[in-house]
């Protein structure tokens, strides 16, 4: 699926840029629990802007894998690709979705890769603690630390 | 030939004890009542505390004609000289490694071997004759099942062993060895 | 009364928890018929172990009023691993031995401690062992990244606790059935290269220290 990003933020002079802007983890009821960007490039948006973008993209989700001509078998949108970024979606079996901002020429093994390991890192350092209520916003310093290292 | 097993938990309750009968024949060498007493004990005192257990302090008459006094077969005997061993046990204990204490003490002709485990737990047996490596397979046996009764996270090394499959592999290897 | 029990009968329990049937468990051999040396070299999956590690503070979390309280009992359940610990690897050690031997020096069973019983619990020896400097009744095992708290995050209002009071437990188990009674408590001592570094703190009782200057 593709859609044009309506207010370009910033214009790329190449189009070989890559970057990777951000990550929101969305949980299965549509809440955004995790937001962190890793670089510059996109809009800065309040806390509450990113909350209702986060429902707004869980709702699309939701239409575009009821359109799959497959009923209940479509993971439903996987990239949403803009002009100068792109929104790849990783849906677990739990509902759970990895939202990774990158820029358009990211590859997409670089991204399958990453969003594979952004999820093992989730199941370990925040489905593993103690003190993380699921469904619940993260707050982990183990899982920050990792992401850290996975993104940079 | 009577054996007397107690296991004694590390704060010293008794949480298993068996009396096994062998049938194997007793040695014919019978040493003198004199040897059979340990040092600090006179045969007065033996026979004060034989009538204080109450024991049915029949003398018997041993095949070397002596007389012995307090044939300590009373159950009440038998857990008053256990328990009794149980200081030397621990004197010997801090000083010795070996977790297989042989005759640690004795008493009339009872003679007290002793296994300590890791864990603190003791195995007491009294026995009559000097048989130390049948002991000593007997005590790794015990140890074994012990172990494995541990490992059963309903068990705490506090209570009673009631598992019957320990008794049973306990008597097993009792009528191996003793 | 009836009724809180159904759910926990086999026969109207939900998929999710399968109970084995009656056949399958008596054809299980039963503990006592089983070596315990075959499964010695055996590993336990270590997400399967984080996440039963995870329940268990929460479940305790759940039922303390404080930090102090919350490392007491992860201690008492350390205590119950650690003194069936300390008996199956003396077993498997000494078992096959001419002459079974049992640690009564305090050095050679803290040596123990650290590496034997802690290969045999987290598959690794402990990276150090110290004496304290300032009390000799002191002595410290620390772990550079403990394997229990891995993937743990403590939360800033929980500041202070260290979930490896459970190891301290196992410590103060293995210590007491030794015949070395200490008070066993961990502490969160984070570098630049190791944040999850944690010293496993040993304070000895006095007793220990006297019977060791007589056996000297």
């Amino acid at each position: 699926m593709t859609t044009n990003s309506a207010t370009p933020v910033l214009k790329l002079s190449s189009t070989s840029f890559m970057a990777i802007f951000g990550l929101w983890v969305i949980n299965k009821a549509g809440g955004l629990v995790y937001q962190r960007n890793f670089a510059d490039g996109l809009a800065q948006l309040t806390a509450n802007e990113y909350l209702v973008l986060a429902g707004t993209l869980h709702g699309i989700h939701a239409i575009t894998s009821r359109l799959s001509p497959i009923p209940g078998q479509s993971s439903g949108a996987q990239v949403i690709e803009g002009e100068t970024f792109k929104i790849n979606v990783l849906l677990t079996l739990t509902g759970t979705k990895f939202v990774l901002l990158t820029s358009p020429a990211e590859p997409a093994s670089t991204i399958d890769t990453l969003l594979q390991k952004i999820y093992s890192t989730y199941a370990e350092k925040v489905m593993q603690n103690p003190f993380h209520t699921p469904e619940m916003p993260i707050r982990s310093e183990a899982f920050d630390v990792s992401l850290g290292g996975l993104i940079g | 030939m009577s054996h007397h097993l107690f296991i004694l938990s590390p704060s010293d309750t008794p949480i298993y004890n068996l009396t096994y009968s062998s049938t194997k024949p007793t040695p014919t060498t019978i040493s003198p009542l004199s040897s059979n007493l340990p040092t600090w004990s006179t045969s007065a005192f033996a026979g004060t505390l034989t009538a204080l257990s109450g024991a049915s302090s029949t003398t018997q008459h041993t095949t070397g004609g002596g007389v012995r006094i307090g044939g300590g077969q009373d159950r009440h005997v038998i857990q008053m000289i256990a328990n009794a061993s149980l200081d030397a046990v621990e004197d010997v204990m801090r000083k010795e490694s070996t977790m297989y204490l042989k005759s640690v003490d004795k008493f009339n002709e009872w003679t007290v071997s002793a296994f300590i485990t890791p864990g603190n737990t003791k195995f007491v047996l009294l026995h009559e004759a000097k048989n130390d490596e049948a002991i000593k397979s007997f005590f790794l046996e015990v140890w074994e099942l012990y172990v494995k009764t541990m490992l059963n996270p309903f068990y705490s090394n506090q209570q009673m062993i009631r598992s019957s499959t320990f008794d049973t592999r306990v008597r097993t290897s009792a009528k191996k060895y003793l | 009364m009836n009724s809180s029990l159904d759910h926990l009968s086999p026969t109207t329990s939900s998929a999710r928890f399968s109970l084995p049937s009656k056949s399958t468990s008596a054809s299980r051999p039963n503990i006592y018929e089983r070596n315990l040396n075959k499964s010695r070299l055996s590993e336990v999956s270590a997400p399967s172990f984080s996440f039963l590690f995870s329940e268990i503070v929460q479940y305790t979390q759940k039922r303390v009023s404080g930090i102090n309280d919350l490392e007491r009992r992860l201690n008492t359940l350390g205590y119950r691993v650690g003194s069936r610990v300390l008996e199956i690897t003396a077993y498997r050690a000494e078992f096959s031995s001419k002459a079974p031997k049992r640690e009564i020096r305090l050095l050679p069973a803290l040596m123990a401690i650290h590496t034997q019983v802690w290969r045999a619990v987290y598959g690794k020896p402990a990276d150090a062992i110290e004496k304290s400097v300032e009390n000799v009744d002191e002595y410290m095992i620390i772990d550079n990244d403990p394997l229990i708290e891995r993937h743990i995050s403590v939360p800033r209002d929980f500041a202070g606790l260290s979930c490896s009071s459970f190891s301290a437990g196992i410590v103060e188990a293995v210590l007491d059935g030794l015949g070395f009674p200490a008070r066993v408590t961990a502490h969160h001592t984070p570098t630049s290269t190791y944040p999850t570094r944690t010293t496993i703190l040993i304070k000895l009782e006095k007793s220990v220290l006297d019977r060791e200057d007589i056996l000297k």
